[in-house]
């Protein structure tokens, strides 16, 4: 069966991006210009998204209480807790994912199909450690800090855009937002971002190292790397809310 | 000197490559040439261990080059330079940068001594200045050039060459023979050189292996060529009616 096939084929790409480098002190630049490529240069897109998200998480929470057996500040914490389990982890992670993703998909798939990896193959040098790795680290690495700013953009953006809005008051947003605080919610977050990334990098290179043919099949690569990060990212994101939080 | 014994190469049931031995002797440049789709660059892949063979040896100055450790394969590899079809250069690095590049990966020297050499070999292949550039802002024959400039940035034994001159101008593909021919000898390399240009065999090939079916099917040099009666040969060497003027007027 085919996904048998790419499962196999993902393993023993990641066994040879795993094995020892040729030269390490290389790869030390290359993880800075990555984490500039994918972090550094993400922090715009990923500060307006989730700054908007957290507004509308308060607004929306805001317009659903009824209720006066429930306190308002309950719109402080639903924001926290949405923007901290979820929205800064997952939802980052997925738009790094159509943004970083298909840049890695298509730059590696570029690179194969203008026999660029063959001249890296033929010159001795392990092509899938050399341009991988380092990608996959970076990931790792920047990516926690992309989604602990995301959390802090959030949950005070959200809250700004309520209050000015009128759907709460400081005092209660404030009283909400700091409601039964567990750091661990934070630690989760984080230990998620840290597989989302994992799952992001490395899948996308995959695609775009396995690309066969022209401009056409990079493009199709970098699509399936978007589709398949994404699918991925949810499961796993299933699988480790089971883990961590139950 | 590059030996290959019995090669044998297979996708499913198509076989591509059948019972392929030949030796291209050092100091010489070695032409492959044949028809498109016949097998020459499966053979090219497969000598550089891009593809693996089904069957048969390849020996690079004795040294087995199939079956071998990733280590000991690697040793070979380090003295191979190749030049692509579309000379493969990293978008991502200057002229200079692209030189350097093996450099970095496999010596100790220093940015001092890299940038001595860089400047060497640009010299040789009549790039001096251009460090700097990108490859977007280079044409095909510059962009060849420094392929082949980072083909011998490290002083290989063994230089493939995929297609030299395609999609040059005439004057540019003599340049590129010349600085093959020239680079050859000044390194007493063997050199092996995939092409479809008659004009290149005959200005610089020493020995030519004529590739069909995925076999060896004639071997000769750049005189017997023109006098070979191998009706295989014949149609490809004179394709076009120009060259078969000439084949009757030198005959």
């Amino acid at each position: 069966m085919p996904i048998f096939k790419s499962v196999g084929t993902y393993s023993a790409l990641m066994g040879h991006v795993f094995s020892k480098p040729e030269k390490t002190r290389v790869y030390f630049p290359l993880i800075v210009k990555e984490m500039d490529k994918i972090g550094l240069q993400s922090v715009g897109i990923v500060s307006l998204l989730v700054l908007f998200m957290g507004g509308v998480v308060a607004i929306q929470t805001a317009s659903n209480i009824d209720s006066g057996w429930i306190p308002r500040w309950t719109i402080g914490f639903t924001t926290r807790q949405s923007i901290i389990l979820e929205f800064s982890s997952t939802v980052v992670c997925l738009i790094i994912s159509g943004k970083v993703g298909s840049n890695i998909a298509s730059e590696i798939g570029t690179m194969r199909i203008s026999d660029q990896i063959d001249a890296l193959d033929i010159m001795g040098i392990n092509s899938a450690s050399f341009l991988i790795l380092p990608k996959i680290i970076a990931a790792v690495i920047i990516l926690p800090f992309l989604v602990v700013l995301a959390m802090f953009v959030g949950v005070v953006g959200g809250g700004a855009i309520a209050i000015l809005s009128g759907a709460v008051s400081y005092n209660d947003f404030e009283y909400g937002a700091q409601y039964a605080f567990r750091a661990y919610d934070i630690f989760y977050s984080v230990i998620k971002t840290v597989f989302f990334a994992f799952l992001m990098s490395s899948i996308s290179a995959y695609h775009g190292y396995y690309t066969h043919g022209g401009a056409l099949e990079v493009g199709q690569s970098s699509t399936r790397a978007v589709v398949y990060s994404i699918v991925m990212i949810m499961i796993a994101n299933f699988l480790l809310t089971q883990l961590l939080l139950l | 000197m590059i030996e290959l014994k019995g090669i044998e190469k297979s996708f499913g049931s198509l076989k591509v490559l059948n019972n392929v031995s030949c030796v291209f002797e050092t100091g010489k440049v070695n032409f492959i040439i044949g028809k498109s789709g016949e097998g020459k660059s499966v053979l090219t892949k497969c000598m550089v261990g891009l593809m693996p063979v089904n069957a048969g040896t390849i020996t690079y100055d004795g040294e087995n080059f199939i079956n071998v450790s990733r280590v000991e394969k690697k040793k070979i590899l380090n003295n191979i330079g190749m030049l692509f079809q579309g000379a493969a250069l990293f978008d991502s690095m200057t002229v200079g940068e692209n030189i350097q590049f093996p450099m970095k990966m496999f010596t100790p020297m220093t940015k001092k001594e890299m940038d001595k050499r860089t400047d060497e070999i640009l010299e040789q292949v009549g790039l001096s200045g251009k460090s700097s550039l990108f490859p977007s802002e280079l044409s095909g024959g510059m962009k060849k050039r420094t392929g082949l400039a980072r083909a011998i940035a490290l002083n290989p034994k063994y230089l493939f060459v995929d297609e030299p001159n395609s999609g040059l101008d005439p004057l540019t593909s003599i340049k590129i023979d010349g600085l093959v021919r020239e680079i050859t000898d000044r390194y007493n390399m063997t050199t092996i050189v995939i092409s479809h240009d008659m004009n290149s065999v005959i200005e610089i090939a020493d020995t030519i292996q004529f590739m069909s079916k995925g076999e060896f099917a004639w071997s000769g040099d750049r005189h017997s060529i023109l006098k070979s009666n191998h009706p295989l040969l014949n149609e490809f060497v004179f394709a076009s009616q120009f060259m078969r003027e000439i084949k009757d007027k030198f005959r």
